[in-house]
């Protein structure tokens, strides 16, 4: 049965438990920032295997680090095999990275605007060759250093590391890892494999992210056993015509409908 | 470059992060978090194992059971003195032991082979042809021996022997009919009390024909053992007749009288060695010459008897020989003067020119060597009786030992023939009693009834236990995989593989499905509504399509 399309924007709650984990987490980073020289701006997000949230965590938190702390936030989805970040965010899938590997778009094209104003969003798009042709890891480079300092913090939302090779060559390029295990699915085994893989890169573990905490972990990770669970998700429709003026962010989502009715 | 795996790089900036709390053994909210989380999991089993019950019950061939109740130890009343004759340990039979002699015997080989016989089950067509198979594998056995044999093997499956109160036992025989039950019931009651009064029968007459050849046997043995005591005694009464007069009274007396014939003795060997020198100096160097003539020789031996009677007189009752010793001392003179007198008429006699003097001599030496011999044979009778006494002393604790031997083999066959007499006297009573009919230990009180609902399936017996597997299953399955599944299941344990500091945990995100496919999200809810549906299936099939036509049913029971 196909999920139903949902996008990121749909279930952003302030009140939210997911956002208010997300905010925990970039309060935690920002701490750590303020107390560093020269503190991280580039996160590299990435997992053991498919399948364990690293995409929906990515958005998300760029989503609170643009909303909530009003930093100027770009995302990439560097996973070009099975990408779901445009999804996640209502975008469409290309131009992004691969057509700018590829050299068939610009960084003004693939770079898109979110219904955040100071959140930007460079999807997969849809590599034409096969992957491996189309990363190219001294472009990555160059287009992370465009992008260092245009924005106060970029997520890299990247694949798998135990069956794909291009996080270990991305996680060069980042300032941070953070690794994403999913409670109660994620295999041990799978999770040494992933630590034996990025031993090298070790010093740059940011830290790791529990999904699924409300299904995998005990009961007092789960926020409802405190009675603190957020209101009823509001439908997507309801976000699209506000009751109240529009605001800023409102305005993007219509310049970002525009587009998506003009692609 | 920064070390972001260090996430307090200045450790008196942040507060301490306090270590994770030790997991509770047992945490009632874990348990109920557990159990709402695996909910549809849980009723899996429990779903499938009511489903099955329920499909169980439905397929499951009626049983019909009957049953008869049997009382045992019923035995007629008997006096009070036959009683402890005819079952001295009856009364220490109990229920269980009771149940157990009942259950022996229903299952005995004999029993069911008549049961099955009487029955006619070894005609049933399912075990003929079963019969028949078994006897074209193994030929030597017939096929009726092969019929006798599953028929009593299937028959004993269906009888059940369980206590009741006191001394009742109720034995059960179940059947696919009810007529059949009760039938079965009623012919196990018939051949139960014909084979308890054919074996109590049996048994008392084996007792009886046992008891009559011991008793052959312990008489023959008992008449031999008193012939050997009365062969005992009687030489013990001839030795006691035929014994010296010495005894433990006596023996000083005689070992006085020995004393006084040595002394005596002793003075006539002195008297005679005078007599020899006289007889040397008178005859000039003439030996001595022999007198012995015949009268004197018959006086000399009369005097050995009566030296024999005098000590056997002294030492026999002292009142009565006071009298004897002195006439026997009386006769003992005369006698030596009648020997005297014989031996000087014998010396006078002698041809030679022998004095006076030598005659006189030779005669003194011819009656004191025969008194010498008199008293030397005396002595010597003396001796040889203390001797005798003394061994006797010694052997009497072994005479009364043997005696005492053979007199209790004669009191221990004694006792057994006549235990074994009251053995054959109790088996002649019991085999009275089985043989007039007072003697039946088991009695039907309540005779076998139609039973008019099957006892099994017993619905409540197949959902309790559905009811109790299915939980027990699903806790069991979900322990199962909570160990098996080796997956990450805690903040500890993943900052322990990972080898970095969990910075968050995100919970799923409300109204957003669950991590995985549909099918492994929901297969236990599409588990539960399959096996709901195969159940309702099987049961709508089995109340129309399967479900035996009306009308074939009557033209069955009119073509019977």
């Amino acid at each position: 049965m196909k999920r139903p399309q949902r996008t990121l924007f749909d279930s952003f709650n302030l009140d939210a438990p997911h956002v208010t984990e997300a905010r925990r987490l970039l309060q935690t980073l920002a701490r750590r920032e303020r107390d560093e020289s020269h503190p991280p701006k580039v996160y590299m997000v990435t997992s053991a295997g498919r399948g364990e949230g690293k995409s929906t965590i990515c958005g998300l938190v760029s989503m609170v680090a643009a909303r909530i702390f009003r930093r100027k936030t770009l995302v990439i989805d560097a996973d070009l095999r099975r990408p779901s970040l445009h999804s996640l965010l209502g975008l469409n899938q290309r131009p992004g990275l691969a057509e700018l590997m590829e050299g068939s778009a610009s960084v003004e094209e693939a770079t898109r605007s979110t219904l955040i104003g100071t959140l930007s969003a460079i999807p997969s798009g849809r590599p034409t060759k096969s992957v491996g042709d189309t990363y190219d890891d001294f472009a990555f480079r160059e287009l992370l250093d465009q992008f260092r300092p245009q924005y106060d913090l970029i997520f890299i939302d990247c694949p798998p590391v135990v069956p794909v090779m291009e996080p270990l060559l991305i996680a060069e390029h980042v300032d941070a890892l953070l690794l994403v295990a999913m409670a109660g699915a994620t295999q041990v085994t799978m999770i040494r494999r992933m630590r034996q893989i990025l031993a090298p890169l070790e010093p740059k573990i940011a830290g790791a992210i529990l999904n699924n905490a409300t299904d995998g972990l005990p009961y007092y990770y789960d926020y409802r056993y405190y009675g603190y669970e957020s209101p009823k998700p509001k439908r997507v429709r309801e976000i699209r015509t506000p009751a109240k003026p529009p605001s800023q962010d409102d305005a993007a989502a219509r310049q970002v409908a525009r587009e998506r009715g003009g692609a | 470059m920064t070390t972001p795996n260090t996430p307090y790089p200045q450790p008196g900036s942040y507060p301490a992060v306090p270590p994770p709390e030790k997991q509770q053994v047992f945490d009632i909210r874990d348990i109920l978090w557990r159990v709402t989380r695996y909910r549809w999991l849980l009723v899996v089993p429990i779903v499938i194992s009511m489903s099955g019950a329920a499909i169980y019950y439905t397929l499951a061939p009626a049983i019909f059971e009957s049953h008869v109740l049997v009382a045992i130890d019923d035995q007629a009343q008997v006096s009070g003195a036959l009683q402890g004759l005819v079952q001295p340990d009856r009364d220490r039979d109990t229920p269980r032991e009771r149940v157990t002699l009942v259950d022996s015997k229903v299952r005995s080989r004999r029993f069911l082979q008549e049961l099955s016989l009487r029955s006619g089950f070894n005609r049933d067509p399912q075990v003929v042809k079963d019969a028949e198979r078994a006897s074209r594998r193994w030929r030597g056995v017939p096929r009726d021996e092969f019929a006798i044999r599953f028929a009593s093997a299937r028959l004993s499956k269906r009888i059940r022997v369980t206590p009741v109160e006191g001394t009742y036992v109720r034995i059960s025989a179940m059947g696919p009919a009810p007529e059949e039950a009760r039938r079965i019931a009623s012919l196990i009651a018939d051949i139960l009390i014909e084979e308890s009064k054919r074996t109590n029968l049996e048994r008392v007459q084996a007792r009886g024909e046992f008891s009559a050849d011991q008793i052959t046997v312990y008489e023959e043995r008992l008449r031999k053992s008193e012939d050997a005591y009365q062969r005992y005694q009687e030489s013990l009464i001839r030795n006691v007749l035929s014994s010296n007069p010495v005894n433990d009274r006596n023996i000083e007396d005689a070992r006085g009288l020995i004393n006084m014939a040595e002394s005596e003795m002793a003075q006539v060997k002195q008297r005679l060695e005078s007599e020899q020198r006289d007889f040397a100096g008178a005859a000039n160097g003439a030996s001595v010459p022999d007198l012995q003539g015949g009268k004197a020789i018959e006086l000399s031996n009369r005097l050995v008897e009566l030296e024999s009677s005098a000590s056997a007189a002294a030492l026999s009752d002292k009142e009565k020989s006071d009298r004897n010793i002195a006439g026997i001392q009386a006769s003992i003179a005369s006698t030596r003067q009648m020997l005297l007198a014989e031996l000087e008429l014998e010396a006078s006699q002698l041809k030679g020119n022998l004095s006076d003097e030598a005659q006189s001599a030779a005669t003194g030496i011819a009656l004191d060597r025969a008194i010498i011999r008199s008293l030397t044979l005396k002595r010597d009778r003396l001796r040889g009786l203390i001797s005798e006494y003394a061994r006797t002393v010694q052997s009497t604790p072994r005479e009364d030992m043997e005696l005492a031997r053979l007199k209790g083999e004669v009191d221990t066959n004694r006792d057994l023939l006549n235990a074994l007499r009251r053995e054959q006297t109790s088996s002649r009573i019991s085999e009275a009693l089985e043989t007039s009919g007072l003697g039946f230990r088991l009695s039907v009180l309540e005779p076998p009834q139609l039973p008019y609902r099957a006892s099994e399936p017993d619905p409540f017996k197949i959902f309790a236990a559905a009811a109790l597997l299915g939980p027990l299953g699903a806790a069991g399955i979900v322990l199962l995989g909570e160990k098996v599944r080796l997956v990450v299941r805690s903040v500890e344990q993943a900052e322990e593989e990972l080898g970095a500091r969990v910075i968050a945990t995100f919970p799923r995100i409300e109204g957003w499905s669950r991590p995985g496919t549909y099918f492994q999200n929901n297969w236990p809810v599409m588990v539960i509504i399959a096996v709901v549906f195969l159940t309702g299936s099987f049961f709508a099939l089995n109340a129309t399509v399967f479900a035996p036509h009306p009308i074939v049913k009557v033209k069955a029971e009119t073509k019977k």
